[in-house]
């Protein structure tokens, strides 16, 4: 069932347009949670983001838009409720929609917007150093202010009881990691209960963005999240490409594609070499694997001058074209690294000390994968079927189709497995684009409009969405939603259970970005 | 028979560290930004320019940072042969790697870490964020450059600085034959 059809049973619901894959539709803040809950539980749609906007200017409102993926249809639904700027309050959707929880906090710290009936309305980007009614995503906040110091509460849950205990965790790590804080409580080695506090590298991205060409705001889409800077970039132009129509080269959308997949397979190796050797001590694993991972980075340092596989996407297409040696370079340095790792996971998995550590740890149930929102390789391993590069085709995905793979037990094992799986079909992939790679151009000629429009990428990591709105050529909101933001949640489901020393193998297993959650 | 394979690839795998001659000859000639004198002294009577441990703090970078943090451990660049090694106190440190740009809501943790340090501890602000904020520079969220917050002694640019920069840049700056 199309979109249109789903909406046809809401008469409170008023479809306004649709613009290529998305439809626009509005709703009353009284109805919205209820048509939300309602899309999500009876019509299978996915809550896939949910953003405010600040249009006080224009109307004197607020807005609350909630995107819905509709996978089968290749379609999103961005349904939008106003809520009066004196007034700026709305049922939640977290009372029914667990997915929505942090949003809605984060809509409440950033726009001032109140989700009534919310179960847990503490603060959530805004640390204690906030001072009450700062809400940075205001349009009349001004960028650069230099805030005051304060001490408003930030209080986090915990549990009392004989022989409970809390360990407080970070925010500076023990290993080489970003910053962020847990909180277990344990009755011995058992984790009882598991509650994460971030945003400690919170720097304003959005804010940044605002007011800025879409040319200029690049290099902060960029730096979003370090080891995924292609994969932020491409879902960012792409929707940029949406809102101008903008039609690519057949090269370009194969060059985008392979750098995406190089990207992937990179990043697949340091994982399965991090949760390998760093989480379970086989530093055998570690050892090869980081070498392994060294020589991408190093591909990636020959031929893009950076280690990151960053700035060769760009607005219409690609920043420069690759030789035919480049290519033959980057398929023989990709193969090479592929089939060393594949003999270096063979001899972990061989190991029953190695399976003991990755069996039965961190077990995240398919409903609970559901209800939460969980994405990439979280879903994957619980078996949740999803993945943008099947479900809304962008570059060359449509001509080259990937294979899903899926894994249910939703356990440690089931995630390493799901990597081991995808390095496979990813590195069948890069033989395949530069085997088949097209000729012709690498740019097209493109002249940004105004507009939405939704750029969703499948990263390494899970679905990146995009939401961007440009007017007056310039950018009016960006929200670009990393995979991490809704799979952190997901360890006070993995969590407990588990010991603690534990902890460290789980969170390595779905190695999720602080800087992206944090924007 | 994997017990074999293992075997095989720990005895002839391939061997792909960097020459350490290269870089040490790299580093002398380099020009960093290096630390005061009277700091340099004070390495070498206590340490006796044998080791250093470094403790990594991310005060607000992009990850990209902590990515190449990680190489200086890989095979190719091993960075304990030259004395330096990462630990997971800033207690048993000598030196704090701090990648930024510092954000408000890390600008705590940052100087707690700091005081944590034994002195003498010797900052090296890593990558342009921790410089001088680089492209975040005065966003109401963020701090600065990590000299806004605790004094710097090396600064290595770069977005972010290879691992290879990162070695030259510190030992560099020490100029210390020994280590």
């Amino acid at each position: 069932m199309s979109i249109h059809d789903i909406l046809k049973k809401f008469p409170q619901v008023i479809i306004v347009e649709q613009k290529n894959d998305t439809v626009f539709a509005t709703v009353s803040r009284e109805d919205l949670a209820g048509v939300v809950t309602s899309l999500v539980d009876e019509h299978k749609l996915f809550l896939s983001s949910l953003y405010g906007t600040d249009n006080r200017k224009e109307n004197q409102t607020f807005g609350v838009n909630v995107i819905f993926g509709d996978d089968a249809n290749h379609q999103w639904l961005k349904l939008s409720a106003s809520l009066p700027e004196n007034d700026p309050r709305y049922p939640s959707i977290t009372r029914t929609i667990m997915a929505a929880h942090w949003y809605e906090r984060y809509m409440q710290d950033m726009f001032g917007v109140v989700a009534e009936g919310h179960p847990d309305s503490r603060r959530l980007v805004n640390h204690e150093n906030i001072p009450e009614g700062v809400h940075p995503l205001q349009k009349d906040f001004i960028w650069n202010t230099k805030l005051e110091k304060a001490n408003v509460a930030y209080p986090m849950h915990h549990i009392s009881g004989e022989g409970i205990f809390e360990i407080p965790v970070g925010p500076i790590h023990a290993g080489i990691i970003e910053p962020g804080h847990f909180r277990f409580n344990v009755a011995g080695e058992r984790i009882l209960t598991l509650e994460g506090k971030l945003f400690f590298t919170h720097k304003g991205v959005e804010k940044l963005m605002e007011g800025k060409s879409p040319k200029d705001a690049l290099p902060y889409v960029e730096g979003i999240s370090g080891d995924m800077a292609a994969s932020h970039s491409l879902a960012y132009i792409q929707a940029i490409e949406t809102i101008s129509n903008c039609n690519l080269t057949d090269r370009a959308k194969m060059l985008r594609t392979l750098v995406l997949e190089l990207e992937r397979l990179t990043m697949h190796i340091h994982d399965l070499a991090n949760i390998g050797g760093m989480g379970t001590g086989y530093s055998f694993i570690a050892a090869n694997g980081f070498r392994i991972k060294e020589r991408m980075m190093r591909l990636s340092d020959d031929i893009f001058g950076n280690r990151f596989w960053r700035e060769f996407i760009s607005i219409g297409g690609v920043a420069r074209d690759l030789s035919e040696m480049q290519l033959k370079n980057i398929l023989e340095v990709s193969k090479d690294a592929y089939a060393e790792m594949n003999k270096i996971v063979n001899l972990a998995l061989a190991s029953d000390g190695f399976l003991d550590r990755l069996q039965t740890t961190g077990v995240l149930p398919l409903e609970a994968a559901k209800a939460f929102g969980a994405l990439g390789i979280a879903a994957r391993g619980s078996g949740l079927d999803r993945d943008v590069r099947r479900d809304h085709p962008y570059a060359a995905y449509e001509k080259y189709p990937t294979t899903v793979s899926l894994k249910k037990k939703g356990d440690v094992h089931s995630r390493y497995l799901v990597r081991i799986e995808e390095m496979k079909i990813t590195i069948e992939l890069i033989e395949r684009l530069i085997a088949e790679m097209a000729g012709g151009g690498i740019t097209t000629d493109i002249e940004i409009k105004d507009g939405f429009a939704i750029g969703a990428v499948e990263s390494w990591r899970g679905e990146i969405l995009c939401a961007l709105e440009i007017k007056n050529g310039v950018i009016e909101r960006c929200f670009p939603r990393d995979p991490s933001f809704c799979n952190w949640a997901l360890f006070g489901i993995m969590g407990p259970g588990n010991i603690v020393p534990d902890f460290p193998l789980i969170n390595k297993s779905l190695n999720l970005s602080y800087s992206g959650t944090d924007l | 028979m994997k017990f074999f394979q293992l075997l095989k690839i720990l005895l002839f795998g391939p061997k792909v560290t960097e020459n350490e001659k290269a870089i040490r000859e790299f580093s002398e000639n380099a020009q960093f930004e290096a630390v005061g004198q009277e700091l340099k002294e004070t390495i070498k009577r206590l340490y006796g320019g044998k080791s250093l441990r470094i403790r990594a703090v991310d005060a607000g970078s992009t990850n990209a940072e902590e990515i190449e943090f990680t190489a200086l451990n890989n095979a190719y660049y091993d960075i304990d042969r030259f004395g330096l090694s990462f630990v997971a106190s800033p207690r048993h440190c000598d030196m704090l790697f701090v990648s930024g740009p510092v954000t408000r809501n890390l600008e705590n943790a940052l100087k707690t870490t700091y005081e944590a340090a034994p002195s003498p501890c010797i900052v090296v602000a890593l990558g342009d964020g921790a410089i001088d904020g680089g492209i975040w520079k005065d966003s109401y969220a963020v701090v600065g450059g990590v000299d806004k917050v605790i004094p710097v002694h090396i600064r290595i640019p770069g977005n972010p600085p290879r691992p290879i920069e990162i070695l030259r840049g510190v030992l560099g700056a020490l100029n210390q034959k020994n280590f």
